[in-house]
């Protein structure tokens, strides 16, 4: 089933509140400057927005997308709030698109945020056996790919450990990142050893931070928008979970990427800048290949070569990613759309992609989720 | 205490299966057997007790015991101990594809890090793996490398 939109729905105005530890704020204060910065970027009223999404994992309160709205206004629209874990942020995207595409709502608000704690990151109820069985910890997940991995193609330990390297690379030049020492491949191999093979500097911080982006649908978008030059038009979306079957049947990112190539009409071999979950360092070359950007089995030596750098011929995570961001949940999903739209306007500065054209977002969630969005200039 | 009083009051302490609709224990939580549910409509077999096939979305499945052995396909070391885990650190997880198709992971036991690997064949092996609220020790099927 291919859904269509109704009509083109376009990015007018998109926000961050940086990443990083705020302990004086809430996670309702580093949603609010993000709504903010976005709804100054697009030179929107907040009277205008016509329906919000706001997605979030962790609880602060009930409501948490009303009570942080109800200091712009109360404006009586309607407020949902999203939980998919860590797509949580870009599954509110998805919504607030074919909100707009179906002609629901003309101007809406996606947003997100988190405050996510230090330490390992789980995801089943406190009580779970998952826990006394030892197999609910994200970062042994990802450890486990990354070995299932080497063991296929025999890619080295390096080829991960240089995702972290280009990450944190790419970060420093980003002032909005948790993190933005640079690392050396050493740096990254003789840190702390996590769950083998993963180690310490390959696993994302945990972090705190916010992001906003508001969307409107083009033909009423001269109405709202005063600067057209800098719309970015969001040509093809994707969400699936994962599907009983072998691990290409089950893949739900490639399922996610299908239905966005399919709705957009582009192919792998048009996107000119990417973005991906790089919880875990392995979840770059998995990802890459899953979305067709790279032969299965190739990917380590693309990263290698150096071609996923901002001058590379398949640049990804250009600001940091998951890595040099850092992941508060909620907000991840949408800084990837923040991203990939100042790339596209050309204002990524240091960070600038020669060739942005066309920008491929791809957010992964526990549970098995996948979001995937492509954007065109 | 006398041995008898001792050996009364170790009695006295229950097991109980980690998850009593994949883990059916036997013999003082010693023995064990997985379960798991067969699809009658396309005949694939799940761990654990799912409601409808989830291939197929049949409602017509039913109880099955699982083999217990199978192949290491992918595995890691955890040196972190995350919330919950009430074993020691490092520990070997492993997930093991067995004969039936289903894929498990659990810890791997008796078995030195430098044998662990993708291929390795295992099998069942029943270890208590932490307490309960009512004092009842948790019996945890996990998988250690099969005699050759």
């Amino acid at each position: 089933m291919v859904m269509k939109p109704g009509r083109e729905v376009v990015i007018a105005g998109v926000g961050l509140h940086p990443f990083g530890r705020f302990p004086d704020k809430s996670a309702h204060d580093l949603a609010r400057t993000a709504v903010l910065e976005a709804l100054d970027d697009a030179k929107v009223g907040y009277k205008d927005i016509q329906a919000a999404y706001f997605g979030h994992v962790y609880y602060e309160g009930m409501s948490m997308g009303e009570i942080i709205l109800g200091q712009l206004g109360l404006t009586g629209i309607p407020v949902i709030n999203v939980e998919n874990a860590c797509s949580s942020g870009s599954t509110g995207l998805w919504l607030a698109f074919w909100a707009v595409a179906t002609g629901q709502f003309d101007i809406v608000l996606a947003f997100g945020a988190e405050k996510v704690p230090r330490g390992p990151v789980t995801t089943t109820s406190s009580d779970s056996p998952e826990r006394l069985i030892g197999a609910d910890f994200m970062m042994a997940s990802y450890a486990q790919m990354m070995r299932r991995y080497m063991s296929e193609y025999g890619a080295p330990a390096e080829a991960f450990a240089q995702v972290s390297v280009k990450a944190h690379k790419n970060a420093s030049m980003n002032p909005y990142a948790h993190h933005k020492k640079v690392f050396t491949l050493e740096d990254v191999l003789n840190s702390r050893m996590i769950s083998d093979p993963l180690t310490l500097f390959q696993c994302c911080p945990t972090s705190e931070g916010g992001s906003a982006a508001i969307i409107c649908a083009r033909e009423v978008a001269d109405k709202y928008i005063k600067d057209p030059d800098r719309l970015v038009t969001i040509i093809g979306t994707g969400l699936r979970t994962t599907k009983f079957g072998d691990s290409d049947e089950s893949d739900q990112i490639a399922a996610a990427g299908r239905e966005a190539y399919e709705m957009s009409g582009v192919g792998p071999e048009d996107v000119d800048v990417v973005q991906v979950h790089d919880a875990g360092t392995s979840g770059e070359l998995l990802g890459i290949e899953s979305l067709k950007l790279v032969d299965k089995g190739q990917a380590w030596k693309l990263e290698m070569s150096g071609d996923t750098e901002i001058d590379g011929r398949l640049p990804v995570n250009t600001d940091g990613g998951l890595q040099g961001m850092g992941h508060p949940f909620g907000a991840t999903g949408i800084r990837m759309i923040h991203e990939l739209v100042t790339q596209l306007r050309g204002e990524a500065g240091d960070r600038q992609v020669k060739k942005a054209n066309i920008g491929l977002a791809q957010c992964s969630g526990a549970g098995g989720i996948a979001t995937v969005f492509l954007l065109r200039k | 205490m006398s041995e008898t009083d001792k050996e009364e009051e170790r009695k006295s302490v229950q097991r109980v299966s980690v998850t009593e609709t994949r883990l059916k224990i036997s013999g003082d939580g010693t023995r064990g057997v997985l379960l798991g549910k067969k699809c009658q409509d396309c005949g694939q077999t799940f761990f654990g007790a799912p409601q409808f096939c989830l291939k197929c979305t049949s409602a017509n499945l039913k109880p099955v015991e699982l083999t217990g052995e199978g192949v290491v396909t992918t595995y890691t070391i955890v040196r972190q101990a995350p919330p919950g885990w009430q074993g020691d650190v490092p520990y070997l997880l492993a997930t093991v594809r067995i004969p039936e198709g289903p894929h498990i992971a659990s810890e791997v036991v008796d078995c030195p890090e430098e044998d662990l690997k993708v291929g390795l064949a295992v099998e069942l092996t029943m270890r208590v793996g932490g307490t309960d609220k009512n004092g009842n020790e948790i019996v945890i099927y996990k998988w250690r490398p099969r005699p050759s």
